[in-house]
């Protein structure tokens, strides 16, 4: 399996690498926008600015978006588009290694990269929290785990795709394979963001919601953060807890439908 | 470790296409020898091979590899195995270092040495990405890579194809020098007969998914000789007695497979030594038996 992983690391090369610089290269810059806010330019630019309010929400968008890029280090398809145009899926047979194997390698990639994401959104936001003077702490680990537990969703629906190609056009339409999970997603959530929304919308009297000023934009961030984790946040902290096997689990999920798949092409 | 005679065994493989069977092939390749498995395109040689690497399912027979079962000592049996097939199982990003730190993971017996010692004599560069490479530069990688951990059984699939006459020599002598250990076998799949002729024991020729013929090389070019005549000779010649007969306006050329009898029974004809190539052409056309 050493090999194999070597080889799997190897071919994705190109693109973690690129994903990785980005990575940290946004957790400098996050860095430095932070510190400008403390100590800089920022600061004075944003004297005015006595809300906080954009600074709030660039804190915001600096600790969740290291996540949405170091993510994308744990995508395998380009490797089994590789193998597939290799034809290393027959080739594989002429080498001691099981189907179990191979989707093994593949998937203790996965939970490298995985780990990797872990490690720079925790180095991102406690060098952020600590700067700003906010909290780092499970809270935040558990959102992040949140944002790996849909991507591993994406994933299980991708290896569908992949586990049943059998020529170079099946291939191509494990591109469209998200659109399977964004649309009841989108369905799903548009019912109850309406539900959502008449209720928070039910919490201010019409008049007062029309005659919003900037000093209000911080207050009015704050209720609707909290309105949304009372809301959102009941069904997060219920199953907070269990993030992690919930996260381990769909990784097995993935991983047997790549063994299936490594199996069914073989046959 | 299980001592066996032969180094493959199949008996009655049989798999089934739409519009090709490969039905009930039998043939053993000794241990220590190299066996030249010959056919034209379509045959059914890469089919078998395929089969014996459970590559592909089979309908019906049964297969040892190294006095192992195919299937239940799979893993144990590619361990001492090398396959070479006519194209190269990595993708063109590699280089021929990063190929040996994969194997390196795959084969517990690797030897680093034995490969960096073939990458040298073959003059192939470490760091240099294989895509770069032409095809025969690609197949002395793979040899290179084949027998750089110690495997008993080499099989190669049209490993020679495509290359030129001198490449095809440096790395037939390779093959010559693999045997001389005589726990080494080699199964080698061909139509380029002339290679073949020079380096192997024993031949199988297949076609349409049918073996034809199977044995020593020597005996079957022993046994197998060429009446040359002409038209009016050939038609005293009876059916049975020859395997195909290519007939021109000059004469006749007719294939037989008993060449001391036919001697004997057709004296006054000329008959002569044929080659592999020969013996394939003729056995191909037995079914029109006469052609031109």
């Amino acid at each position: 399996m050493k090999g194999l992983l070597y080889r799997d690391l190897c071919l994705s090369k190109k693109n973690w690498l690129t994903i990785l610089g980005l990575s940290v290269g946004t957790i400098i810059w996050n860095l430095l926008v932070q510190l400008s806010f403390v100590c800089g330019n920022l600061k004075d630019l944003m004297a005015d600015d006595a809300s906080g309010s954009a600074k709030m929400i660039i804190y915001y968008i600096g600790l969740y978006i290291v996540p949405y890029f170091s993510l994308i280090m744990m995508e395998t398809l380009q490797i089994f588009r590789s193998d597939f145009a290799s034809k290393f899926v027959t080739y594989r047979k002429m080498f001691p290694v099981t189907a179990v194997q191979w989707a093994g390698s593949q998937y203790l990639l996965k939970l490298i990269f995985m780990i990797i994401s872990l490690i720079l959104f925790t180095i991102n936001g406690l060098l952020m929290a600590h700067i700003n003077g906010k909290t780092f702490g499970i809270y935040e680990i558990n959102n992040m785990l949140l944002f790996v537990c849909f991507y591993q969703i994406f994933d299980i629906v991708q290896m569908a795709f992949i586990s049943r190609a059998r020529t170079q056009k099946d291939m191509n339409l494990c591109n469209v394979s998200p659109l399977f999970v964004i649309v009841p997603l989108y369905v799903l959530a548009y019912g109850k963001a309406k539900e959502i929304g008449a209720k928070y919308d039910a919490l201010f009297p019409e008049d007062e919601t029309a005659l919003i000023e900037n000093a209000d934009i911080t207050e009015r961030m704050e209720q609707m953060k909290n309105f949304l984790q009372s809301e959102i946040g009941v069904y997060r902290d219920q199953i907070a807890p269990y993030l992690w096997l919930i996260v381990l689990a769909l990784m097995g999920i993935g991983f047997y439908l790549t063994y299936l798949g490594i199996r069914r092409r073989e046959n | 470790m299980t001592d066996f005679q032969n180094a493959i065994e199949i008996q009655n493989l049989t798999k089934k296409y739409d519009g090709f069977t490969l039905d009930h092939v039998n043939f053993n390749v000794p241990k220590g020898s190299i066996m030249g498995f010959i056919g034209q395109n379509g045959a059914g040689k890469t089919t078998t091979i395929r089969a014996l690497l459970n590559i592909i399912k089979i309908d019906e027979g049964t297969i040892h590899l190294l006095g192992m079962d195919y299937l239940k000592d799979e893993i144990a049996i590619k361990k001492r195995i090398s396959v070479v097939f006519d194209e190269l199982p990595f993708q063109d990003l590699f280089n021929a270092q990063q190929i040996a730190r994969i194997l390196y993971g795959i084969y517990p017996e690797w030897d680093q040495q034995i490969y960096e010692n073939y990458l040298d004599r073959f003059q192939l560069p470490q760091k240099k990405k294989v895509g770069d490479f032409s095809k025969g530069m690609k197949m002395k990688l793979q040899i290179a890579a084949a027998l750089s951990h110690h495997a008993e059984l080499l099989i190669m699939d049209e490993a020679t194809t495509g290359l030129d006459p001198v490449v095809r020599n440096e790395i037939l002598d390779i093959f010559l020098e693999y045997l001389q250990d005589e726990n080494h076998s080699i199964l080698m799949s061909s139509h380029i007969t002339s290679d073949l002729e020079k380096i192997a024991d024993s031949v199988t020729f297949i076609d349409k998914g049918n073996i034809l013929l199977s044995g020593y090389k020597d005996e079957i070019l022993e046994n197998h000789g060429m009446i040359k005549c002409s038209k009016k000779d050939f038609q005293e010649i009876e059916k049975d007695d020859f395997i195909s007969a290519r007939v021109s306006d000059f004469g006749a050329e007719v294939m037989v497979s008993d060449k001391s009898q036919m001697q004997r029974k057709y004296s006054g004809m000329l008959l002569e030594n044929t080659s592999l190539e020969e013996i394939m052409l003729f056995y191909v056309n037995r079914i029109k038996k006469e052609w031109s």
